[in-house]
């Protein structure tokens, strides 16, 4: 189970390039796709997932380039995209339902699974209420059993725990984690943390390019010893943000602690904290003169 | 005042920027364009005027007048609903503005979007009286003002109109634009002399053509070119502003229809705009959240009993259970969300066919009963656009060859269940048959053509209306696509649309297919 992508662009207009020159290949596992808001992710996703063709490059599913043959990929692919809707007068049984039959799926077997779908998600007492009325969360709910209806080889999910309160988000993080056996999962978010929580390997992406393509733990060596922690008069910080490259910032009684990231330490005051995976993803999307924080 | 023209600009901006403007814009060419070519005509019996700038001028604006009273509002018409479903409407109903400055806003948007079209129609105008002109003197106000007072009052109470129509909930959805049809059909002959000029026209020209010598007692007529030959006379016009003060009621009745429209407009409340359906309501929100709150408690298990190991295995189906299964899911579709009443009306119409006698089935029956679902024949090829499915639909396999079929089959079971009472009479008469055949497969396909293309509702809806009228209700054989009247079937009309059928179900799979990669 292979997915690889050579040379892919997507331009947009004449000069708007979503994506240029992307090189990525893919096994089993949870790849994460981690970026800025608009750095080409759902571009990706929607390319992979058959939705919109390449401007050039190619996609390869098990070998099989899926411009040309989109269905190779389409009767193993589960796609959650991150903009989706619903039928407002049908319930979470006959929207699965009507989508196993769009899908292809044994009809049989479809309603056994889609009961099953519905209690892995949590929806079992919303199952026969129209979804026009579901919450933003519940929708999103939805959306995740639709996309594991047809057990999808390759599963894309983008920015799924938009809209998910905490509990649930947690909750999709296992459901991804067990999942990704032998299945490749494409996890697209913006959010560190989920992606530190069930990825195996993190692509990042800005501005249309991959910066990187390496295993979590791989991502933090490139920033160790570069984290630092300052603690600065309420009054300086806005000054300090204009110069350096702030990854948090906690309020205290004696000032405000800011959590830099810097090649070198910002202050003869400021002390080296342990580096996680969120001052890494600041770091290496950073756009930097000459290449440092 | 400033939040009003900044809305009605911005509303102005996002449509003019679409590509359905375009095609607005072409459809108002090529009415003006007929209008040049001589495909219109005003004529007082065998008189005509002499083509200088006043008759062109009156000429182009009692065209525009009439098609703008009808087209107008279908144009206009969306942009509400468009702020409903972007979510913007959300966000304006969070500021200071009020729902009058609201509705005055897009009010302003439509007049904007209408008096384009009235603009290219005096383009237009410019463009007969130097081309066909017979007297070519440039009297800019006699060639423009015409359409100005006339077209323009019209503009504004259509533009009122859509507003209206849009804030009133029960109006608001595809049911609106069928009964606008059908208020236009009625109203436009009680009060269409006076708001689309034609009496005021009728009795200038009739008072100038007396004043040069004849006795014409005879209205006006506006339509295709009489094939006898015309005499001319002069025509110079009117004194504008004595006309004008006569149309000065329509702008205040517009300006009041936009006032009422802030009335029923809810200001895109979710709970207050759309009525939940009684059994939405029977298993209530809050008991609902309830239960849902309880459980993320802990009060009862959280934990799902499923993990992702223990999810049955699943298969592909067989290509022709694949195609059973989708298009019953297609039909169910379709079906959802119908009324009791609606199904009652399904019952009884299949009834009516089946015990009126055969006449009347064929005349009037068969041709109303496919006029009953002709709101959910054009949710066909848009539903899921407008409800943002397609990502989900498009990455199935193969879309184009299972889905879409599958939809106009739907499309077409539903004519034939539609149709059946008549069917079963039709059948010991085979001559009706391709009537039949043309009306369930001609209808879903244009349906399919027109939902893929356009995107919204709107086209089927007024044209299969304006294919009903004409060729059902008048027996204009041309447009009798089910072959209502006895010359439609004696020419071999419906043959016609059995044959084009094919052609725009293949268009609709071509046009898809450009959609989807």
């Amino acid at each position: 189970m292979e997915l690889r992508i050579e040379n892919l662009s997507k331009q947009y207009g004449r000069h708007v390039w979503a994506l240029q020159a992307f090189n990525l290949c893919s096994g089993p596992g949870v790849l994460g796709l981690l970026g800025p808001n608009g750095a080409g992710k759902s571009t990706l996703m929607r390319l992979i997932a058959t939705i919109t063709r390449p401007s050039s490059g190619a996609i390869y599913w098990n070998g099989v380039d899926i411009a040309t043959a989109p269905d190779a990929l389409r009767r193993v692919l589960g796609y959650l995209p991150q903009d989706f809707g619903v039928y407002p007068n049908l319930n979470t049984v006959e929207f699965l339902t009507y989508l196993a039959a769009v899908k292809g799926l044994n009809q049989k077997q479809a309603r056994r699974r889609i009961d099953e779908l519905i209690q892995l998600v949590n929806l079992a007492k919303a199952a026969y209420r129209p979804i026009g009325g579901f919450s933003g969360g519940m929708r999103q709910r939805v959306g995740i059993a639709q996309a594991l209806l047809n057990d999808p080889h390759l599963l894309i999910v983008d920015e799924p725990t938009v809209g998910l309160d905490p509990e649930e988000r947690v909750r999709f993080r296992h459901l991804i984690s067990d999942l990704a056996g032998e299945r490749i999962v494409l996890l697209s978010t913006h959010i560190v943390s989920d992606v530190a929580a069930t990825a195996t390997s993190i692509a990042l992406i800005n501005n249309g390019r991959l910066r990187c393509h390496a295993r979590p733990d791989d991502l933090l060596p490139a920033v160790e010893g570069k984290v630092w922690g300052w603690v600065v008069p309420g009054d300086e910080v806005t000054a300090v943000k204009t110069r350096h490259l702030i990854a948090n910032t906690t309020r205290r009684a004696d000032g405000v602690l800011l959590r830099i990231v810097s090649d070198t330490p910002p202050h003869a005051t400021a002390v080296p904290l342990p580096a996680t995976l969120e001052d890494a993803y600041l770091y290496l999307i950073a756009e930097r003169p000459g290449g440092s924080a | 005042m400033n939040a009003v023209y900044h809305l009605a600009l911005a509303d102005f901006r996002e449509r003019v920027r679409r590509f359905s403007f375009l095609v607005i814009i072409a459809l108002a060419a090529f009415l003006g364009y007929q209008v040049i070519g001589g495909l219109f005509e005003l004529r007082l019996g065998s008189y005509r005027g002499l083509l200088n700038a006043a008759w062109i001028g009156t000429l182009m604006a009692l065209s525009l007048a009439f098609f703008l009273s009808l087209a107008g509002f279908y144009i206009v018409r969306g942009n509400v609903e468009q702020d409903r479903q972007t979510g913007v409407g959300q966000i304006l109903a969070a500021t200071p503005l009020s729902k009058l400055g609201y509705v005055l806003g897009k009010f302003g948007s439509n007049t904007a979007v209408l008096l384009v079209v009235v603009g290219v129609l005096g383009l237009a105008s410019l463009a007969m009286l130097l081309i066909h002109g017979e007297d070519k003197t440039l009297d800019l106000a006699q060639l423009l003002l015409p359409l100005l007072v006339f077209a323009g009052p019209v503009a504004l109470l259509v533009a009122a109109t859509a507003v209206f129509f849009e804030c009133t909930p029960v109006l608001r959805h595809s049911a609106g634009n069928v009964l606008f049809f059908f208020v236009w059909l009625f109203m436009v002959p009680a009060v269409g002399g006076d708001l689309l000029a034609f009496s005021v026209v009728e009795e200038g020209m009739t008072v100038a053509l007396r004043a040069q010598g004849t006795d014409y007692q005879g209205g006006i007529v506006l339509g295709a070119t009489g094939a006898a030959v015309m005499q001319t006379f002069l025509w110079t016009g009117f004194d504008w502003t004595a006309v004008a003060v006569t149309r000065l009621p329509y702008l205040a009745a517009a300006l009041l229809l936009v006032g009422l429209a802030a009335v029923p407009f809810v200001r895109f409340d979710p709970a207050r705009a759309r009525p939940q359906s009684p059994r939405i309501a029977r298993l209530g929100h809050d008991r609902f959240s309830q239960l849902w709150q309880m459980g993320r408690r802990g009060e009862t298990a959280v934990v799902s009993p499923v993990t992702p190991g223990q999810l049955s295995p699943i298969t592909a189906a067989a290509p022709l259970r694949r195609f059973a299964a989708l298009v019953t899911a297609e039909l169910k579709l379709l079906l959802k969300g119908r009324t009791f009443f609606w199904y009652a009306g399904v019952v009884g119409l299949i009834l009516a066919c089946l015990l009126a006698p055969l006449e009347t089935t064929q005349r009037w029956l068969l041709p109303l009963a496919w006029l009953w679902p002709l709101l959910l024949w054009s949710e066909m090829g848009v539903r899921e656009r407008r409800h943002r499915v397609d990502q989900l639909l498009f990455s199935a396999p193969a879309p184009l060859g299972w889905q879409l079929p599958a939809v106009w089959v739907a499309g077409v079971l539903l004519a034939i269940i539609l149709g059946s009472g008549a069917l079963l009479r039709f059948l010991a008469v085979p001559e009706l048959l391709p009537g039949f055949m043309a009306g369930a497969l001609f209808i879903p396909s244009l349906a399919l053509l027109l939902g893929v293309v356009g995107g919204t509702e709107r086209p089927l809806q007024i044209l299969l209306l304006i294919f009903w009228y004409l060729g059902s209700l008048n027996g204009v054989a041309v447009f009798d696509i089910t072959g209502a009247s006895q010359t439609a079937v004696a020419q071999g009309v419906p043959w016609f649309y059995l044959a084009l059928s094919p052609v725009l179900s293949g268009l609709s799979w071509l046009i898809r297919r450009r959609q989807i990669v």
